[in-house]
């Protein structure tokens, strides 16, 4: 990556975390890295199983067993009152300890997907937005209480007064994630990771949410780590996209020059093969031959290359292209590009 | 018994499905919910009608009523089976609707949850056959060979169980067992959606490529517009249980004329960062089915809401040649599609 006078708000760096099991090791994330800055958009592409999740709880660290995180830094810039800003490597943090637990909730949010399984649906959404607001703040209950309401409000619940003592069940879709957004934001983290924060939503309702956090972002400043395999969302929301293929990132660069000069043959085919609202009516579509492997069964070199157009015998099925920079702030792993 | 035009496959008119609101001790119905009301169109021999809307909005319904997995509360769905005679499938018995599963198939969204994990390629793409009186193992083995070949599997894995195949390889073999009986409507309840974007263009390619090479005339039921604008020739809008728009597919993704269509085509995030469009974005949420509002059932969303859309309910009403609205303000509104 080229040098940047700005001082990153988190960098990873070779992050590897494995799923070991009798039957073999998963590999899901296999050698991550990237950079995000304060107040930009990350997002990060993928098709299933490629470690797009997974590097996600790696970052906060937590990750279900028997998964890993087996090597690499996740070094993260903390905001402290006292003495300037501090980096700490959450990958070498103890899993579950103060620290960590200090971090999450309050300066790494996480949004979920399934807006249906992230509450509890025997508590209010309002006590369970109040518990995390004083887990992480000096509030009493009262307090904690206006704050939720006032965090309902902004993200366009409306009658927010009502709707706190409300249980998950009676919320549709969209005020869920509402909600889900409102608990992230509560304890004003830097930064927010959004995990296919639309996927399960209309798309009335998902330009809604986008909508929504565009315009907290730029009142809040945070940075946002926006996972998806949808590249329409990919292209509306993000600043820098780093495309991921079975638990490597095969290229990153800023959002225009993804979809306008992309590098990679992955990201090449895969812009190639959706379907597009400005294209003519039945026309051909351009697929990408055969499925994304089961990761037991990972080729040898460069994940993509059984898929890919541009194949090498004796180059990409024996070596594994690095991450290495093209361009300015743009980094492709191919061996195309020496 | 009614007739439809030589050209006409399948016609609906005033389809209905309610279901009942149950409630007490006595479950006595204290209301419906109108997930299909008073839905019609009509589908030609070999185009593709794509029938788009949000979740809730009665196209997945609309879609098992015409293929009878669920009995239709009202409404007509006439449809010409081999041989010329027109039949109406609302109301065939039992027997007639097994002789009439020959001619109309459904492929369904999940092919995780809609194959038999138990049942190996051949019996699952056999079953079909069986049924339908292909007795002969052999003939039968022969055929499934020639189905998963032409849906691009080898034929050599029919003895092996679906949970060997990959999301893309399942709905292949789910499209083989549709075809199997060489019908002639297909119903495609979202078949793409559950597939990895790579996967999605092989099975819309393949769903091309099978129409042209069996005569296949399709209803597709979809979410996303892209999807449906590809592959569609002519395109239905629904917005809670009944019909908003329905147009050709260039026509209606150009020069919408209901409010619905063109937020909903505005709402797309397209995958090019340079066209960060200017988006209508709509308020509130969609109508409860169970207790719809009075009048036009969008206008609480609607922009150009007026005082008549608050309280009478808009006509279907053919605005161009071939092209259906179903909006007091149609012919006033300029409304922006895609370019």
């Amino acid at each position: 990556m080229a040098a940047e006078a700005r001082p990153t708000l988190l960098s990873v760096r070779d992050l590897r975390t494995y799923f070991l099991q009798d039957e073999g090791t998963v590999k899901a994330v296999d050698g991550v890295s990237f950079d995000l800055y304060p107040g930009a958009t990350l997002g990060i592409v993928g098709e299933s199983g490629c470690g797009k999740s997974v590097t996600a709880r790696s970052i906060l660290g937590i990750v279900d067993r028997p998964g890993r995180v087996v090597d690499g830094e996740i070094r993260f810039r903390r905001q402290t009152a006292t003495d300037g800003d501090l980096v700490v490597d959450l990958a070498k943090l103890t899993p579950n300890g103060p620290e960590i637990r200090a971090i999450r909730g309050a300066e790494i949010a996480l949004i979920f997907q399934e807006p249906m399984t992230s509450f509890s649906p025997v508590h209010t959404i309002g006590s369970q937005i109040d518990e995390a607001i004083m887990l992480h703040q000096q509030v009493n209950r009262r307090q904690a209480r206006e704050k939720t309401i006032e965090m309902l409000r902004r993200v366009g619940v409306s009658s927010p007064e009502q709707r706190v003592d409300q249980l998950s069940n009676q919320l549709s879709g969209g005020l869920r994630q509402r909600a889900m957004i409102a608990m992230a934001l509560s304890c004003h983290p830097t930064l927010l990771i959004a995990d296919e924060p639309t996927t399960a939503l209309d798309v009335t309702t998902q330009s809604q949410i986008l909508d929504l956090m565009r315009h907290l972002q730029r009142e809040d400043g945070m940075a946002i780590m926006l996972i998806t395999h949808d590249l329409g969302v990919i292209a509306e929301m993000a600043t820098d996209v780093a495309v991921m293929y079975l638990g490597r990132v095969v290229e990153q660069a800023p959002v225009d020059e993804i979809f306008h000069a992309p590098r990679h043959p992955y990201t090449q085919a895969l812009l190639r093969s959706i379907p597009r609202m400005r294209s003519r009516s039945r026309e051909r579509l351009n697929p990408i031959a055969g499925a994304v492997p089961h990761p037991y069964d990972r080729p040898a070199g460069c994940p993509f290359h059984p898929r890919c157009p541009q194949f090498m015998a004796g180059r990409c099925d024996a070596e594994e292209p690095a991450l290495r920079p093209v361009g300015d702030k743009h980094a492709v792993s191919c061996f195309l590009y020496p | 018994m009614s007739d439809l035009p030589p050209e006409v496959l399948l016609r609906v008119t005033g389809l209905q499905k309610l279901f009942p609101i149950r409630k007490g001790f006595l479950k006595r119905t204290v209301g419906h919910v109108r997930a299909v009301d008073g839905v019609g169109f009509h589908i030609d021999e070999g185009e593709t009608l794509g029938l788009v809307g949000e979740s809730g909005c009665g196209k997945t319904t609309t879609a098992r009523c015409i293929v009878r997995a669920i009995e239709p509360t009202g409404g007509e769905i006439l449809m010409r089976v081999t041989g010329g005679s027109v039949v109406d499938v609302g109301r065939l018995g039992r027997t007639e609707l097994r002789a009439l599963r020959r001619e109309m198939q459904m492929i369904f969204q999940d092919p995780f949850s809609s194959l038999n994990p138990r049942m190996t390629l051949l019996d699952l793409v056999g079953e079909p056959l069986l049924v339908h009186g292909v007795k002969s193992r052999r003939e039968r083995e022969e055929q499934v060979a020639d189905l998963l070949r032409r849906v691009g599997l080898r034929p050599e894995y029919m003895r092996r169980f679906p949970h060997a195949f990959s999301g893309g390889e399942r709905q292949r073999i789910g499209i083989a067992r549709a075809l199997a009986l060489r019908p002639r409507l297909v119903v495609a309840d979202e078949p793409v959606s559950a597939l990895d974007v790579s996967v999605q263009a092989q099975i819309l390619n393949l769903l091309q490529d099978l129409q042209a090479e069996f005569h296949l005339t399709y209803l597709f039921v979809a979410h996303d517009l892209s999807v449906v604008r590809h592959i569609s020739d002519r395109v239905a809008v629904m917005y809670v249980g009944r019909m908003v728009e329905l147009a050709e597919t260039e026509e209606i993704f150009t020069a919408p004329k209901h409010p619905y269509t063109a937020a909903l085509l505005s709402a797309v995030s397209e995958p090019d960062p340079r066209v960060r469009s200017r988006r209508i974005i709509l308020e509130g949420e969609v109508a409860n089915p169970a207790s719809p509002p009075e009048g036009c059932y969008f206008h609480p969303r609607c922009p150009h809401a007026t005082e008549v859309c608050r309280t009478q309910t808009p006509v279907w009403q053919e605005i161009s040649p071939a092209h259906f609205v179903a909006c007091h303000r149609a012919s006033e509104l300029q409304l922006a599609g895609v370019e």
